[in-house]
């Protein structure tokens, strides 16, 4: 949404860290600070994650924001409840390994998703090659959760809920398994059969 | 809380006003619980401040007395584990919800929290006499209180002192489906529905086997020109007639409950009848029977069966019955109290019973389900385990026994 002040600094949703920072306010170091406007979709809630809220956007179709969010929050329970039904059913050794926070799992998987290279299209001669080019940190993000968006529109044969097929997207990708994982190192060998060409960018 | 309000006015000043007073007409606004969070920031007057939510004295959240007669108030508050045998026979599917049934999966045990209701249930039990007209014991409460809760609580209790159980699941399910209906050979104006009188048949004979070989029939019947049953014979058997003979199903069923009604205090049996949602019972079904009229769920066979079960005029056991809302119909479903939910006719038929109201939990059992989801991994994570974080719980669930449940799930 384009806002006057998009270059302001963005809203503290950390209440620890707002309450910190009370004594400063005595001060008058904030006396006249101006700051971005929050969101409809942040909150201070301590499940708010930043990174599981870029990709509740990238997964909203038509506006739904609501529906969006409400799948990813059912995903993230029913990854946790797979972690949680192993842990309670493995031996003790095996329970130092699992882990049972759906968070961690998911930026687990964002960064396994991350591609190192990306492969865009330049014009010579008339002719559009397929060029490596390196993908630049902030981009690495988005493009990991776009794989995991392709990966969830392919299509299955039994009926299976969304949110059960994210979850296992999304668990299968923290162990660098999984059709999200199939997606990304088909990108990356991509690269490297067009590598002849990386540097015509 | 007033300084966190108090910085957000200064430092995030324009966040205040944008959420506050100007309005997204063109975004599907989120309907969630974010924007009940974002009221404490504002500074609500229902939000409680840290001091009253701090847990009182530490408390272990588990017991290891697992029989329900044993336990007394001081396990009030604290899990027990239902031993597997029992867990199979009353901790299933039609006696509990079943995302309870799924936690239950979740972490390879059944455990439930010792509550007040089920423990005055208990304690009257005990001390009944069951040579007596049954006594009636309706649990009402709102929505997620522990209701179906407790009403497996006490059939824990009373599998322990070898009663017999009759339980009705959810009385809707019988009339639900006009399709199933089929006319009574045996009285007029009455509607038989076959697949739910067999499968309570069956659920039934699985819940009391050791029980039934005592049980003879009293009555000579005659179901067709060549069937016929003479006095005397066990109930077994007419339960294998009707596999057989599948027409006959629900006419067995109202002799299975004719005749524990007739005999329970003189075999010395005790009877635990426990119905889930007894106001439906009371309810229109939704077969048209004439313009503007529904016809009424007392012309269903088993409805009149069970209805049986719930008069002063037998002796030798108890009768256990929860007061639902959801168990109404739609236009009716204002109150979670038993009077109205019951109506006119059920409240005579039903009176005098004894009330029991399941509430919302206490701080102590608000703090001891904390415990329990924390050493089961279901509240986890840095954040999760906090102060603030359980404060943010305690708001977002109200202390409703299952809103916890599903408050703890995002964390």
């Amino acid at each position: 949404m384009a806002q006057k002040g998009m270059t302001k600094p963005h809203p503290t949703l950390d209440l620890d860290a707002l309450e910190t920072t009370v004594t400063d306010m005595q001060s008058g170091k904030y006396k006249r600070k101006t700051v971005r406007y929050a969101e409809s979709d942040q909150s201070t809630v301590l499940t708010h994650d930043q990174i599981v809220r870029k990709f509740i956007v990238l997964i909203m179709k038509g506006g739904n924001k609501d529906t969006a969010r409400r799948i990813m929050d059912k995903t993230m329970e029913e990854i946790k409840r797979r972690q949680v039904r192993e842990f309670h059913r493995a031996t003790e050794s095996q329970k130092l390994q699992i882990i049972t926070d759906p968070r961690k799992i998911f930026n687990q998987a964002v960064n396994n998703l991350k591609p190192v290279l990306l492969v865009t299209s330049v014009k010579r001669g008339g002719i559009a090659y397929q060029v490596p080019v390196p993908c630049p940190e902030k981009r690495q993000l988005f493009e990991a959760m776009k794989i995991i968006k392709a990966a969830l529109a392919e299509k299955t044969n039994s009926r299976i809920p969304f949110h059960e097929k994210l979850a296992t997207i999304i668990m299968d990708a923290a162990e660098f398994k999984g059709k999200a994982m199939d997606r990304k190192i088909e990108i990356l060998k991509n690269c490297e059969r067009n590598r002849a060409y990386a540097h015509f960018k | 809380m007033a300084a966190s309000m108090l910085k957000n006015m200064i430092v995030g000043q324009n966040n205040i006003f944008r959420v506050i007073g100007y309005s997204f007409p063109h975004k599907k606004v989120c309907l969630n619980h974010y924007r009940c969070c974002t009221s404490i920031v504002h500074g609500n007057d229902n939000v409680r401040t840290e001091q009253d939510v701090k847990p009182r004295r530490p408390r272990v959240c588990r017991t290891t007395v697992s029989s329900p007669a044993h336990q007394t108030k001081d396990q009030i508050g604290q899990f027990y584990t239902v031993p597997e045998p029992i867990a199979k026979k009353v901790f299933t599917r039609g006696w509990l919800n079943p995302k309870l049934l799924q936690l239950f999966d979740t972490f390879n045990e059944t455990s439930i929290m010792v509550r007040k209701p089920a423990l005055e249930i208990i304690d009257l039990m005990k001390s009944a006499n069951y040579k007596d007209p049954v006594i009636k014991y309706v649990i009402y409460g709102p929505q997620g209180t522990g209701k179906s809760t407790t009403l497996a609580h006490v059939a824990h209790y009373a599998l322990e002192e070898d009663f017999m159980i009759i339980h009705v699941p959810w009385p809707k399910h019988i009339y639900q489906f006009p399709a199933t209906y089929q006319e009574s050979t045996y009285k007029e104006d009455r509607h038989d529905t076959l697949v739910e009188s067999l499968k309570w048949m069956n659920s039934f004979r699985k819940l009391n086997q050791h029980h039934l070989e005592k049980l003879k029939t009293t009555k000579k019947c005659v179901w067709t020109k060549k069937d016929s049953s003479l006095e005397g014979t066990p109930i077994t058997d007419l339960i294998e007639m009707g596999l057989d003979r599948e027409k006959h199903i629900p006419d067995i069923v109202g002799m299975i409950i004719r005749e524990v009604k007739k005999q329970a205090a003189d075999l010395g049996l005790k009877v635990l009848v426990v119905v889930d949602g007894v106001n439906s019972l009371f309810q229109e079904t939704t077969v048209k029977v004439a313009p503007g009229e529904f016809r009424p769920s007392s012309q269903i066979g088993l409805v009149q069966h069970f209805m049986k079960l719930l008069q002063n005029d037998w002796a030798g056991g108890a009768v256990l019955l929860t007061v639902d809302r959801n168990a109404s119909k739609d236009d009716k479903r204002e109150s979670d109290l038993p009077k109205y939910l019951l109506g006119k006719e059920g409240f005579a038929v039903l009176d005098p019973f004894i009330p029991f109201q399941t509430e919302l939990y206490s701080e102590e059992e608000f703090h001891s389900c904390i415990e329990y989801f924390k050493e089961r991994r279901w509240l986890q994570g840095e954040k999760g385990q906090t102060q603030r974080g359980i404060q943010q719980i305690r708001f977002l669930s109200g202390r409703n026994p299952y809103f916890v449940e599903r408050a703890c799930s995002a964390w």
